[in-house]
């Protein structure tokens, strides 16, 4: 009984922090063809560290180039050499990487924003959640109904405040990775007048905790 | 009575699931129409892992036969999602410009619209850099005076 307890209550803990994963790293792809006929292809590494809460974009197609997001600005390098800043809201913490580092991407991350939960409902083996904005952001924010399979996120769309739909998410092939559950790839829907652009986003070589490539979690960019 | 009563909850219950239905009906979308449409990109994706290190500007000038290159962006998504997100200076006016015109004006006007430090920096820099050219033209035109009145007296 008193080994139970001294598990339970002080070795069990110990092991749980041991799972405190804070570093992502993956080659990523992503594919947009839009309505209007154009399409992307971006190839790259991401890079996350969330202790310095800066994401580091690799790209080497179409062009060589680096895309580093840190607090409210996103910085370009070319060929290691600072080419732009730009202002945009922070994303690091709201980003994938971050959410599923500190395991809250099951509700896209709603629980820590302003959003609160309007309804939950269980359909077509989901669990639907609708979670509204505060009364004073509803004049400019709609909902998001976040659904779930098997405890995992499974889609996430977003609402204009008619309540049409702008953005449509879908987390697929999770990928278990040191406890660490990454949806391989995002297939994201959105709107525009009535027509349905296409992205999709792929993650292959996930790795949780790298330490081959220190400099890239944490990128100088704040001389600039 | 109880017949009508049986109407309205059968009514009730298939527009309780109709609109259970709708919800979850968002969740639903074709997989086969999007991996149709991203055909040419995923055999442009094909290549660019086979050739690593390959750029569009690379491969437009080198010849792949069955490439598909037409309508295909030469910007990153990333970087037209970032340009698109860009939180805008007011009017599109550099930092420094609104600094240097309007002074300790144009500097309050940069930090309460974008709200960032490194563009109120900037805006400071201009604000600084107009004093420093007002000075250099008030010595300049001291000089001047100076001058012509020393020249005027021998």
């Amino acid at each position: 009984m008193n080994s139970r307890f001294l598990f339970f209550f002080f070795i069990f803990p110990l092991f749980t922090f041991s799972q405190n994963f804070y570093r992502i790293k993956a080659d990523f792809t992503i594919k947009q063809k839009n309505a209007d006929g154009s399409s992307a292809l971006t190839v790259g590494k991401v890079y996350y560290d969330k202790n310095y809460k800066e994401i580091v974009y690799d790209i080497s197609f179409p062009e060589k180039e680096m895309w580093i997001t840190k607090d409210t600005s996103v910085y370009k390098f070319v060929d290691k050499k600072f080419v732009s800043r730009q202002t945009v809201p922070a994303i690091a913490e709201f980003s994938i990487f971050h959410l599923c580092l500190n395991g809250t991407l099951t509700n896209y991350g709603l629980e820590s924003s302003p959003y609160t939960i309007y309804n939950v409902e269980k359909e077509n083996g989901m669990v639907l959640t609708t979670w509204m904005p505060p009364a004073k952001m509803a004049k400019f924010l709609g909902k998001v109904i976040v659904s779930q399979k098997d405890k995992k996120l499974y889609g996430v769309a977003m609402c204009n405040i008619k309540g049409e739909t702008l953005n449509k998410q879908f987390y697929k092939n999770y990928d278990s990775n040191s406890g660490i559950e990454f949806p391989k790839e995002i297939v994201q829907i959105t709107y525009i007048n009535g027509k349905e652009n296409y992205q999709v986003t792929t993650y292959e070589n996930i790795i949780i905790d790298d330490y081959s490539e220190e400099e890239m979690y944490n990128y100088p960019v704040t001389a600039h | 009575m109880k017949k009508l009563n049986l109407l309205l909850a059968a009514m009730f219950v298939l527009f309780t699931a109709s609109l259970k239905a709708s919800t979850a009906d968002l969740f639903a979308y074709n997989e086969q129409v999007i991996t149709a449409q991203m055909t040419d990109l995923t055999e442009l994706e094909k290549v660019v892992k086979q050739n690593e290190g390959v750029t569009l500007t690379e491969l437009k000038t080198k010849h792949f036969a069955n490439l598909n290159l037409n309508g295909v962006k030469e910007s990153s998504v990333l970087g037209d999602l970032f340009a698109m997100r860009g939180g805008d200076l007011p009017l599109g006016i550099p930092a420094f410009v609104w600094g240097c015109v309007l002074g300790w004006v144009g500097i309050l006007i940069v930090y309460f619209v974008t709200e960032d430090k490194q563009e109120t920096l900037k805006a400071l820099w201009g604000c600084l850099a107009w004093g420093a050219v007002d000075v250099i033209f008030y010595i300049v035109y001291v000089v001047i005076i100076l001058g012509s009145a020393a020249a005027t007296t021998y």
